[in-house]
Formats: structure tokens, sequence, C-alpha cells
């Protein structure tokens, strides 16, 4: 009896917490605003920063666009 | 410009690379942002900034500049001349007209540049964050100037980064001709 209730637990919790942990797709960074301190003028044409985004979701994160501002 | 990832998994990590042009760029603290538009449930639009500071070699300020009749009755300017060099030395300062108002139009663009008179002063010291701030004085021989005068001071200087400072500026009679 006990063991058929245990499984009867587990097959609910099966059903129940995917359905409860369906958060969709979600974006996450360390730090949204970083400063790359002082650069002297001539010594770069340009200035980089890779940001390290994770999807912590649990769907496909698409991303449609990137645009200045 | 910008380059990213278009598609990231499930705990996955992706790239944003916001690239920012420093040639077109002011000297300064400044930030460039961008926003990263998704379809994350959390944040659609995620913005993400990138601050610094860009020093410039060699810096007018201000950067336009405007000489006016002083009480000597010359055309004078003193501006500030931003530097990270402690032995800046100026060599040459002239002002090129590009632009006249009134009749003798033509006869400015075709105008050599006229050679200004200066004088560099050092500071003390440099200020906090190590950059020289030294005043220099502009001043125009020719002293029959009736109308305004457009145009671009070039500032020489032993600067090895930046011999030739350009700036934009006028010889302005504006406050005279109001009189």
């Amino acid at each position: 009896m006990k063991k058929t209730l245990a499984t009867l637990f587990v097959m609910a919790m099966l059903l129940v917490v995917p359905a409860a942990c369906k958060t969709g797709p979600m974006i996450s960074v360390d730090s949204e605003e970083v400063n790359l301190g002082t650069i002297k003028q001539g010594t770069k044409a340009s200035a980089k920063y890779v940001f390290k985004v994770k999807n912590t979701g649990d769907s496909v994160l698409v991303i449609r666009d990137v645009r200045p501002g | 410009m910008v380059g990213f990832d278009t598609t990231i998994l499930p705990g996955r990590e992706g790239s944003i690379t916001p690239e920012v042009n420093l040639a077109k760029a002011h000297g300064g603290t400044f930030s460039k942002c961008v926003t990263v538009s998704s379809n994350a449930r959390n944040k659609p639009d995620l913005h993400l900034c990138v601050k610094m500071t860009l020093k410039v070699p060699l810096a007018a300020n201000p950067d336009y500049i405007q000489m006016r009749r002083s009480k000597s009755g010359k055309f004078e300017v003193e501006i500030t001349l931003s530097t990270d060099k402690p032995d800046l030395v100026v060599k040459e300062a002239t002002f090129k007209s590009s632009q006249g108002t009134g009749p003798n139009q033509a006869a400015w663009l075709s105008s050599l540049p006229d050679h200004l008179m200066f004088t560099l002063t050092k500071p003390d010291k440099p200020t906090a964050d190590g950059s020289w701030d030294y005043k220099l004085k502009l001043s125009e021989d020719i002293v029959d100037i009736k109308e305004n005068r457009f145009g671009e001071f070039t500032i020489v200087s032993n600067h090895p980064d930046m011999p030739e400072l350009k700036a934009n500026g006028f010889i302005d009679v504006s406050a005279e001709t109001k009189k």
C-alpha cells in the first residue's frame, strides 16, 4: 500500500513539477554595465566588449535584434 | 556595430559584442548602450552599456574657438590645451578663413593662413587625472577686420601623437558692429 502511494506520488510529481518549472526562455547577464577604464585616443580604432548572456530558462532563447540605444 | 548569437539553448551561454568606434568619439567619459530584444520572459528588452574614458593626446577647450577684440585693439582668445605631455611646445598657430561674410568672400577663400601670435603658459602641476592644462593665448596681428571670419585654427606642437591640432572657430566682430 505504502509502495503504491509512493509510486502514485512520484508519478504525480512527474506530471506537476515540469508544468510548474516551465519558465520559457530567460535571459541573464552578470553585469549590464561595464567600465572599460581609460583608453588613449589613437591607440585603438575601436573598443569591444563581449557580454556573456545566459539562457536560464527552459526553452530556446531567440535574440531578434540588438540595436543602439 | 554589434555582433551577437541569435539563438541560445536552455542552460547555454551566448555572446553579445558591442563595438564602439573610437575614431569618431570625442574625449571624455561616455557610455554606449545597446538594447537586446529577445523572446525572454524576464527581460524582452535588455540594456547593455559599455562605459569608458577616452583620453585625447591633445585637446583644445573650448573646441570651437572664438576670437574677440580685446582692450589692446587686437583680436585675442585664451584657450586651454589639455595633454598628457609635460613638456609641450607650440611651434605655430594659424587661422585659415574658409568663409567670410560680406563682399570680400572670395578674398577670404583664397587667402593664405594668418599666422597668429601666441603665448603658452604651463601649469604648475598636472590635474588629478595626470593631464596638463596649458593656457594658450592667441592673438591676431591684423586689426582691420570688419566682418566675421569663419575658418579653421591649426595649432602645431611637438606632440608626437597629434602634431597638428585643428579646431573650427571664427573671428568675431559682431559685438562691435552692434554698437
